[in-house]
């Protein structure tokens, strides 16, 4: 079977060991993929290397080993043809928000007229909720919420291939960040877009993706786990809690990130495939990876794929 | 309350001022008038004080009247007006400033894009900064055979170090974030440098324009006692050279304030471009 839209494989980060013989691992061996128009969330502790994963994708960081392909092809340096969303938003602040998102469509489309730009800009600034004089403030005027949906505009505005997020809703309060997901939920509903992303939120995770990728606690990390979320869309968050299955996903990540928890940090890297009560390897699930990016899912219960110990 | 502050600091203000003016009048007082007749010979010195005194208040500001009722007067090379000095200064003054940032800020963009040029260009920089601009004079004199063209080098030299090291701080100093945004926009190098890290390092450059302004305006007095012939510098010695102490004094505040005007020229642009992380 052909390649998913979006494919990692074998993906490896590798520093010099500070020590100074061998080297340190961050992760390796990553292999997973993302289907056109899906919206998949890797999660996983903080030094898993999650923001590289997102910098390989995206051609910003060089990877030790592994390669990326976007729509079949091998991804060598940042494209305009991925959008990013950066952790803290990276707004030129400079500009106002009809500035940052012109600079990014005028970049995008350089023979188009002023005009045009201007117009194009401010329809994405409006799907957002940004109008009536909001994009014409800088950065500085705006509230944490409204930088976040200047950078998620500005990315959907340039209709990227896939899209790709760090943590995009990382620094905003809890009812700021609802308001910002069911945006970006909306935007991104119509655009068809391959969205990818980071996070380290479960509510987060379930709430917007179709797959949640697991990875284990680094160094060393892996890919440990694929949980599929089977709710049907759109969401919306009041029902999500009446849900039995939203809280058998939940338990099933809860369980996989808090049980990491109590492992003593930095133990035994080498032996964590054969500890028990561990997430598996990565070895014994790679062979399902490549149809789990796919419409796949029938008969592997609620949750996707079911952990094997 | 910020208005009570600015009241009673202009208040302050005022009272410094004149209390400042009261004290130069009264140390530059000359004694009391003589009592006795004059004798001949004092009659024919026109009753010269034996001490020379500084002029009071007065006399400099009646100077200044009259100076700056003409300022643009001509009456040969050793007498003209000071508006004519100032400009002589503040043409050089510019030339040698703008053509130290056409040097100054490609130099260091370059220094500030590349660490192998930063870390190659960064013994010459240490060694020649520190140099006084005037320690250039004689050289540039020799070479150049020209002093008003050498003022203006010696403008240059000094404007140049606080643009370059402030413009290749600045350029290093660009927030990978911003870099990172120009890259996945695919920008070619030109335009990143022209869209993104000038906008984003033009507070930092700025602030090194401004430092040079000063720097020019404070060496251009000196450079100007030395190659003579025009400009406020030389107003200055020449007025020395007069004994006319007020119009030595006159010169002195002129000084001051264009240079106060310079420097507020530089704040204004500063701001336009100044923004908030």
């Amino acid at each position: 079977m052909s390649k998913p839209f979006l494919y990692v494989e074998k993906l490896a980060m590798r520093y010099p060991d500070p020590g100074g013989k061998g080297e340190l691992v961050v992760f390796e061996d990553l292999t997973f993929g993302v289907e056109k128009g899906e919206l998949v969330t890797i999660i996983g502790h903080s030094g898993c290397g999650k923001s590289t994963i997102l910098g390989a994708v995206a051609g910003l960081t060089r990877p030790s080993g592994g390669y990326v392909f976007v729509n079949g092809r091998v991804v060598e340096g940042p494209s305009i043809s991925r959008g990013v969303i950066f952790q803290n938003h990276s707004l030129l602040p400079w500009k106002t928000a009809l500035g940052n998102v012109a600079f990014s469509v005028r970049a995008r489309w350089p023979e188009w007229s002023r005009e045009q730009i201007r117009e194009h800009s401010l329809r994405y600034l409006r799907l957002v909720g940004l109008s009536n004089g909001a994009e014409c403030r800088r950065p500085a005027q705006l509230s944490g919420g409204m930088r976040q949906r200047v950078g998620i505009a500005r990315a959907f505005a340039i209709q990227p291939e896939v899209l790709l997020m760090d943590e995009p809703f990382g620094a905003l309060d809890a009812l700021t960040r609802a308001t910002v997901q069911d945006q970006l939920l909306e935007a991104w509903r119509d655009s068809g877009l391959t969205v990818f992303m980071i996070t380290h939120d479960i509510d987060e995770a379930i709430y917007l993706s179709d797959r949640v990728l697991l990875m284990s606690e680094g160094p060393n990390a892996r890919l440990a786990q694929e949980v599929r979320v089977p709710l049907p869309r759109p969401r919306d968050r009041a029902s999500l809690l009446k849900d039995p299955r939203y809280y058998e996903v939940r338990a099933r990540l809860v369980d996989f990130l808090h049980g990491r928890d109590h492992q003593p940090i930095g133990e035994t890297h080498g032996q964590e495939a054969d500890e028990p009560g561990r997430p598996r390897g990565k070895e014994d699930e790679r062979p399902e990876l490549g149809d789990a990016g796919g419409s796949g899912g029938a008969g592997r219960g609620l949750v996707g794929l079911v952990r094997s110990r | 309350m910020p208005a009570t502050v600015r009241v009673r600091s202009t208040v302050l203000s005022l009272t410094l001022l004149g209390l400042l003016l009261m004290l130069w009048h009264a140390y530059a007082a000359r004694p009391a008038a003589q009592s006795q007749p004059k004798s001949e010979y004092e009659a024919l010195v026109a009753g010269a004080d034996q001490e020379a005194r500084v002029p009071p208040p007065g006399d400099v500001a009646r100077l200044a009247a009259r100076h700056l009722r003409h300022p643009f007067y001509d009456h040969g090379p050793n007498d003209k007006g000071i508006g004519l000095q100032l400009l002589a200064s503040l043409g050089r003054v510019l030339t040698g400033y703008f053509l130290a940032l056409l040097v100054a800020i490609p130099l260091g963009f370059v220094i500030g894009m590349s660490p192998v040029m930063m870390k190659a260009l960064d013994p010459f920089i240490q060694i020649l900064k520190p140099i006084s601009p005037l320690a250039w004079m004689p050289l540039a004199l020799f070479t150049i055979k020209d002093s008003a063209r050498s003022a203006i080098f010696v403008i240059f030299v000094c404007s140049l170090w606080p643009v370059l090291i402030n413009t290749a701080f600045g350029v290093a100093g660009v927030s990978r974030d911003y870099l990172n945004v120009a890259r996945t926009l695919e920008l070619t190098r030109l335009r990143t440098a022209l869209t993104v890290i000038l906008p984003a390092a033009a507070p930092t450059i700025l602030t090194g324009m401004r430092i040079s302004i000063g720097i020019s305006w404070l060496v251009i007095v000196a450079a100007e006692m030395l190659v003579g012939g025009t400009g406020i510098g030389y107003y200055v010695w020449n007025q020395w050279n007069n004994l006319d102490l007020s119009a030595v004094i006159f010169a002195i505040l002129v000084i001051g304030l264009v240079g106060m005007l310079l420097d507020a020229a530089l704040a204004r642009v500063a701001r336009l471009v100044t923004y908030e992380a």
